[in-house]
């Protein structure tokens, strides 16, 4: 064997280590399973909608407005004869978009705030005082009063819902580096020299991983009811999108003649929250049981 | 002690400071201009402007945060010129329905969420633990709305047992009254109260394994006694906080279930004014909830020195 090959071995392949990880860890936990299960349906409906939806979302059929499930709609119709299977299963991208971009935002704009707020502490309390003021707001009511200033857009339901849980992500980060900044090597780190950072990126930022995965599948459970809440106050996606809330906010109106407007949507979004909630119930109680109740 | 409070009522002041000022900033998210969004399509450049002097909006923008600050402090929340009222009076009125509201769906959320930690604490690893907990994951993965609208398809439109929407005021009787918010308290009672079981359970778990709860059941005490004022007694920290932290989702959930049930309390108000573009209403109701929520959590702090004598915060 040479040299050469002997690195070759060495040199950690994280794409595999990180799949094989992933099943082992599933092998520990039923309840992580179940929910990445869950997740894993929702999302392989929602990219496949275009091929597996029998109707276009919204083609509009007046003619067979109102019709309760049959085998033509596994889900009936609409008030203007919108099949709902298939306006569900496009609210399926739609709503997990939202959840996976709000996801991705709260945690860029959290982990750089709660580094900075961690790692300089003369920034430290004006930052903290700033995200305890934006956590002060009930999560709707902040949500949808940015809604109104920005108007009923996509994206604006994006900002809005990061702007709203980047300050719960920073106080997490916050909280981690606040420990770790203390430890031996971060002070090796400092004495030999290396950049602020290099330490704040290199070393500190990888320990605040765990909880951040953890919290994100809380989170993204959350993005997603909340999109759905924000749809049905009107302050959230245009109506005519398909999400899961817009879907059930048009039922409201025809409860009482076409229930399964409203339900089935509210048992995809069950079925999905459901799945992020458990996945991430196994996640935290593998990662660190000791993160039981702080996220 | 009185230092801690004295403390913690000073840290108040700038958490205070940062509300009011994110809620007056809001507006200037909005694209354009405020007094003309306001105003719609069809105003005059006249009326604009004079709605502009009249909101301060022509002034630099820390003159009118200092109004604003000053105004706040006087308990003047503004004027909404859609409401032909001031908006501490818009939100006075509507007050009472919000507050009832909340406050039932709070005992609700507190017997439901603490019966359904206890039981499943007490009968951990076995089948009605896990039921249990199934119902209390259920409830967080619920969209309230979702629950409110099937209460009123089953209760409401199927069984008749309580209206579907409105509300009647305690005056007017008060078995109509309860009635007339049964469902709405159910709806945010439920989904609050998952949080608050999945907390009790995993307190309580800790609780149990605890030595002083093997002398208690050495002593030959029977075991609701144990439970309750041995185990429940010393695992309330952790609901308490649980309970504390529930006021915001309850707030947020108000939102919700008052539009669902056509309910006419503050967050309706809120969802209104959106749609008429009240900017001032929006701002008031904003900060107003707000300041209750930061001081319910003074609350909550302040109780946890009453029921933990340990926690000295000194």
């Amino acid at each position: 064997m040479t040299t050469n090959q002997k690195v070759q071995e060495l040199k950690p392949n994280f794409f595999r280590d990180f799949i094989i990880g992933g099943f082992k860890l599933m092998g520990r936990s039923r309840m992580m399973t179940v929910g990445f299960v869950l997740v894993l349906i929702m999302t392989i409906l929602a990219l496949l909608a275009p091929f597996i939806s029998p109707y276009d979302p919204l083609d509009i059929n007046p003619m067979r407005r109102l019709q309760p499930p049959s085998r033509e709609h596994l889900m009936g119709t609409d008030e203007v004869g919108r099949d709902v299977f298939s306006r569900v299963l496009w609210g399926a991208r739609i709503s997990l978009l939202t959840g996976a971009l709000v996801v991705i935002f709260s945690n860029i704009f959290g982990i750089v705030i709660g580094l900075v707020a961690g790692y300089y502490d003369k920034v430290d309390k004006v930052i903290m005082r700033l995200m305890d003021g934006l956590m002060a707001f009930p999560i709707m009511l902040l949500a949808v009063a940015m809604m109104a200033a920005l108007g009923a857009r996509l994206s604006n339901v994006i900002i809005a819902l990061s702007i709203v849980f980047a300050p719960r992500v920073a106080r997490v980060v916050r909280g981690v580096v606040l420990t770790v900044r203390e430890s031996a090597y971060v002070e090796a780190a400092i004495v030999v020299g290396a950049p602020s950072w290099k330490i704040i990126f290199i070393h500190i930022l990888p320990n605040c991983l765990d909880p951040i995965i953890v919290q994100s599948s809380f989170m993204f459970a959350q993005a997603v009811l909340a999109e759905a809440a924000l749809s049905f106050l009107g302050a959230g996606i245009p109506p005519w999108l398909p999400s899961w809330g817009n879907i059930m906010t048009g039922g409201r109106l025809y409860i009482s003649v076409a229930p399964w407007m409203t339900i089935y949507p509210g048992i995809a979004i069950i079925i999905c929250v459901l799945g992020l909630n458990l996945f991430g119930d196994g996640l935290r109680d593998l990662a660190d049981p000791r993160l039981r109740g702080v996220i | 002690m009185k230092k801690y409070l004295f403390n913690r009522i000073l840290t108040l002041i700038p958490t205070l400071l940062i509300v009011a000022t994110i809620g007056y900033l809001l507006i200037y998210m909005a694209p354009g201009d405020p007094a003309a969004v306001m105003l719609g399509e069809e105003a005059d450049v006249s009326e604009v402007i004079r709605l502009r002097t009249e909101m301060g909006l022509d002034r630099p923008i820390y003159v009118q945060l200092g109004r604003w600050f000053a105004r706040i402090a006087r308990g003047d929340l503004g004027y909404s010129f859609f409401l032909q009222r001031t908006v501490t009076q818009a939100i006075l009125d509507r007050l009472e329905v919000t507050m009832l509201l909340t406050a039932y769906s709070m005992i609700i959320a507190v017997i439901l969420g603490v019966t359904i930690g206890i039981i499943a604490a007490v009968k951990h690893n076995t089948i009605i633990d896990q039921l249990m907990m199934g119902i209390a994951l259920l409830g967080v993965s619920m969209p309230s709305f979702w629950l409110g609208i099937n209460f009123i398809l089953i209760f409401a439109l199927g069984a008749r047992w309580f209206p579907a929407a409105g509300y009647v005021d305690i005056a007017d009787g008060l078995f109509m009254h309860l009635r007339s918010l049964t469902l709405p308290s159910l709806t945010l009672g439920f989904i609050s109260a998952a949080p608050i079981a999945r907390m009790t359970r995993s307190s309580m778990l800790q609780v149990l394994n605890q030595d002083f709860i093997r002398t208690a059941r050495a002593k030959g005490l029977i075991e609701f006694s144990v439970i309750i004022s041995h185990a429940f007694r010393n695992a309330m920290i952790p609901t308490l906080t649980m309970v504390g932290m529930t006021v915001g989702s309850l707030i947020s959930g108000a939102i919700v279930t008052e539009t669902v049930f056509a309910l006419p309390g503050v967050g309706r108000l809120v969802i209104q004014s959106i749609g008429r573009r009240d900017y001032p209403t929006v701002q008031g109701v904003l900060i107003f909830i707000a300041f209750i929520y930061v001081l319910v959590n003074l609350l909550v702090d302040i109780l946890y020195l009453y029921l933990d004598p340990r926690v000295k915060y000194l």
